[in-house]
């Protein structure tokens, strides 16, 4: 058996149903193939070094799999290529077995119900509802798992860069201003 | 003559590092230049080894969009 990681970027725009049909559509092409998925998770959403097809962000997709038969593999290549919402993706062989990641998905639905029961209290008391809402969404703003903050730091660097650029961009046109102005 | 430059060293094997994986872009930014070009060895002291699998990395990572070709289209 021989370990395989595809890493494949699927337009920015899509929101979370659409993302998932295109995983689901990957996962069951794959499983059609015959390989056996050790790991399939969404990596985050991250800028890109340079322009595809005029997107500057890229949701990245991470699907780990074991097979032995090449030929499949050729499969699954023109299969991703073919795909209008997968902007690019690339296959690469892995010398160990890769570790499963069990995704933290008890925490999410526990946080769920709390919500929802809360949010069912709040409907029944109707009066006074505001700063109870506030309270929830402030918590649901903490419950972010690990791997999507580090993504929000590197965007919020990203960011911050471009203000920088763009406020130096900015600096000299400043400077023409005012020396017309003397004039 | 009397002046000796500082000895160079493979950052890998220092850290003891035997696997370049493309999607660790912190580590691998350490080995390009400003312009985005992949710095020779006998400036990173990499040994020959380590530095034929940092340069895989660093390809697959382009490919990928992690890592640029180059830097000049983006800062004109």
């Amino acid at each position: 058996m021989r370990y395989y990681e595809s890493l494949y970027i699927v337009n920015p725009n899509y929101e979370q149903e659409r993302l998932d049909e295109v995983i689901k559509a990957v996962a069951d092409k794959s499983i059609e193939l015959g390989f056996s998925i050790i790991n399939h998770r969404v990596w985050g959403k991250k800028r890109l070094a340079y322009s595809i097809e005029k997107h500057k962000y890229g949701s990245f997709i991470l699907l780990q799999f074991e097979t032995e038969s090449i030929t499949n593999l050729a499969d699954f290549e023109r299969f991703m290529i073919l795909q209008k919402t997968i902007l690019r993706n690339q296959t690469v062989t892995l010398s160990v077995k890769p570790e499963v990641q069990i995704e933290e998905k008890p925490v999410k639905s526990v946080g769920q119900k709390e919500t929802t029961e809360d949010s069912a209290v709040v409907n029944e008391t109707k009066e006074g509802s505001n700063e109870e809402t506030n309270v929830e969404s402030e918590e649901d703003s903490k419950e972010v798992p690990p791997v999507e903050n580090e993504i929000v730091v590197e965007t919020k660097d990203a960011s911050a860069e471009d203000g920088e650029s763009e406020e130096k961009a900015e600096l000299p046109i400043e400077e023409e201003v005012t020396e017309e102005v003397h004039e | 003559m009397a002046f000796q430059s500082r000895k160079k060293f493979c950052f890998f094997k220092e850290n003891s590092i035997t696997e370049h994986d493309y999607k660790d872009v912190k580590l691998l930014k350490r080995f390009i230049t400003d312009q985005g070009k992949i710095m020779p060895r006998r400036i990173t002291g990499t040994s020959a080894k380590m530095h034929r699998k940092l340069v895989r990395a660093i390809k697959q990572a382009r490919n990928i969009a992690l890592m640029p070709y180059t830097n000049i289209s983006t800062e004109s």
